[in-house]
């Protein structure tokens, strides 16, 4: 899905501008139909997760729902602040009888909540909470994302609805930021263990290793990041920008693609995109 | 009924998997080494797209190991992977910086392909240099408390582990130079058969000045090679690697294009017997033994049902990707 948004987010970008139309529309309508399977399945697929740590990791489900108390019945909290200290979720805004309906498919179900467990035993609910609202939003944004492009493909308008295309090009790096969401609530829910209910994460850490160890492993990482990162990002943007070359199959494929940017080889003139040709809204 | 022992397979497993990635890492790690010494930026191309299929083909071995010695020698693990912390995660970083120049290089602008051309050699040559760090600490042994390790962070830097780790930079260069000889043609076959020539030299002199070393590390490994009747068993070791030295020069000599490779994997194949020796049955050196550091015997059983499954899948597509490829590498043909 992460790889059909950017897909989609570059065919955009390349129709809006005018540009390699032919593959762009194909780039397009090829993805959308696979992001048509891939969205809804994805959906299905996080409520089955949710029963999983529902059932597996009770706490980390308490926190990402932003329960405190232990009820049948219980609503889902659409936002709120979960506050630590007072063991409320504040602010909250609800949907009665949802939260237990998505947890356990009735609307009577009880659903745990944080007071369950001793506090040295809970995740910090408020960075759970919200990481996963970020997935999850993501997640129907882009469902959204799938309906209005059936609905625009039906009507034979896909190519050329220009805020489509623009909510396309917005969607790119989508995927990329539910995934670290997902990933944060996943990892950040556990806590405080590494084997959930055996180990705590403390106590498995080597025990020869002092803590300047690990902060100079960790700036080591973080350096690594910061430099491999932005310089992939920078050549496939480069990649982007200068866009499919259309020419003849090279006599030999395995050569076909290595040469250099021909935006940069060029020194600019050839490959650069023009001035963007917006295309006119449909009547 | 005496329960299966699976360690002295899960021994052959580890053991397979680790030298593999040795022979097949260590020729494109020496490729990398050599890189910047090349005659020129043509060269240089046909260098990186002689290893560009299958190195990464070639480092699925590292992982193979890790995981192996995870699953199947856990204290091992436990132990090990604390002590070389550092060379571990420089290693790692470097072959990021390494992997990436494959598939950036081709892309950069004749402006900034230098800089690829930076980060495949450096890359290549500090992974090298960790590893071999981590060999010289390994073989020295570790400080072991229990079942921790109970040394510092920099224990694995010693005057041997610094020895340690010049040899295995030329030795994988050697390795790259003669896969180089095998792999290309003119004037940059010339240049390799050069580099192979005076690097089989200091590799010898090398491995000689490790060799005569590591028994004066620990009395065991002393005994290991020198009591009767080891020191008859034992002495067609050192023989034959010397032979074995003799026999590479000669085939470079003679202007062979395969035997140089073949002669050179054969020679690091017996200074791994010659590791192997020394350190049996130990797998944490002269502390903890294969069969302590064994998982208990049904996880290994278990782990044992996907491995058979998967190792002849490494070994085919491994072997394919080199059959595909086989033959001399030549301008302006690459795998991108």
């Amino acid at each position: 899905m992460t790889t059909g948004f950017v897909v989609v987010g570059v065919a955009a970008y390349y129709l809006r501008r005018e540009r390699a139309t032919v593959e762009a529309r194909k780039m397009l309508s090829m993805t959308l139909w696979l992001l048509t399977f891939l969205v809804p399945l994805q959906v299905a697929i996080g409520d089955l997760h949710g029963l999983n740590t529902f059932h597996y990791q009770p706490a980390k489900l308490a926190a990402m729902e932003g329960h405190w108390e232990t009820r049948s019945g219980a609503p889902f909290v659409i936002v709120g602040w979960p506050d630590q200290e007072a063991e409320v979720t504040r602010w909250a805004i609800e949907v009665p009888y949802l939260g237990s309906l998505i947890l356990t498919h009735t609307l009577d179900g009880t659903v745990r909540g944080l007071k369950e467990w001793p506090r040295e035993d809970r995740p910090p609910p408020a960075i759970v909470f919200w990481s996963f609202r970020v997935m999850v939003g993501i997640g129907m944004l882009m469902m959204l994302v799938v309906v209005l492009a059936n609905w625009l493909r039906w009507n034979n308008r896909l190519y050329d609805t220009v805020w489509f295309l623009r909510v396309c090009e917005a969607c790119l790096p989508l995927g990329f930021v539910a995934v670290i969401a997902g990933w944060i609530t996943t990892e950040v829910g556990r806590q405080p263990w590494v084997i959930y209910g055996l180990m705590r994460t403390k106590d498995a850490v080597t025990p020869s290793l002092a803590g300047s160890d690990v902060l100079v492993s960790l700036i080591i990482y973080m350096i690594v990041y910061l430099v491999v990162y932005p310089v992939t990002l920078y050549y496939m943007i480069g990649l982007v920008r200068a866009g499919p070359e259309i020419e003849e199959e090279p006599d030999r494929p395995i050569e076909g693609l290595q040469r250099p940017l021909p935006a940069r080889a060029a020194a600019g003139a050839a490959g650069r995109p023009g001035t963007p040709i917006i295309a006119e809204p449909r009547p | 009924m005496m329960p299966l022992d699976f360690v002295p397979l899960w021994t052959l497993i580890l053991g397979f998997g680790v030298f593999m990635y040795v022979l097949m890492d260590g020729f494109d790690l020496g490729v990398g080494i050599l890189f910047r010494r090349a005659p020129n930026d043509a060269a240089r191309d046909i260098m990186m797209n002689s290893v560009a299929p299958i190195w990464d083909g070639n480092e699925t071995w590292l992982v193979l190991g890790g995981v192996a010695l995870l699953a199947a020698f856990p204290l091992a693990f436990a132990i090990i992977l604390p002590a070389v912390y550092f060379p571990i995660l420089i290693m790692l970083m470097a072959l990021i910086f390494r992997g990436i120049a494959f598939e950036l290089r081709f892309k950069a602008s004749p402006q900034s392909k230098h800089r690829w051309d930076a980060a495949f050699h450096y890359g290549s040559l500090v992974a090298t240099l960790a590893q071999g760090f981590l060999l010289g600490a390994f073989v020295q042994g570790f400080r072991v408390d229990g079942r921790f390790f109970a040394g510092g962070s920099f224990d694995w830097l010693t005057p041997f582990s610094v020895l340690t780790a010049i040899s295995l930079v030329l030795g994988y260069a050697l390795l790259g130079a003669t896969w180089l000889i095998m792999k290309t043609e003119g004037v940059l076959q010339d240049w390799a058969r050069a580099q192979a020539r005076w690097l089989m030299g200091v590799v010898l002199v090398c491995v000689g000045i490790v060799s005569v070393w590591t028994p004066f590390l620990e009395p065991q490994i002393w005994a290991r090679w020198f009591s009767w009747p080891n020191i008859a068993l034992l002495s067609p070791v050192p023989i034959i690697s010397i032979w074995l030295a003799l026999w590479v020069w000669r085939s470079i000599d003679r202007r062979a294009e395969f035997l140089p490779f073949l002669g050179t994997i054969a020679l690091f194949t017996m200074g791994y017997l010659g590791l192997v020796i020394s350190l049996w049955p130990n797998i944490v050196p002269h502390s903890v033994s294969l069969w302590d550091a064994a998982a208990a015997p049904r996880s290994q059983a278990f782990l044992l049902v996907g491995t058979l499954f998967l190792l002849p899948v490494i070994v085919g597509y491994t072997a394919w990707s080199y059959w595909v490829f086989r033959g001399k590498v030549r301008a302006g043909a690459g795998y991108h």
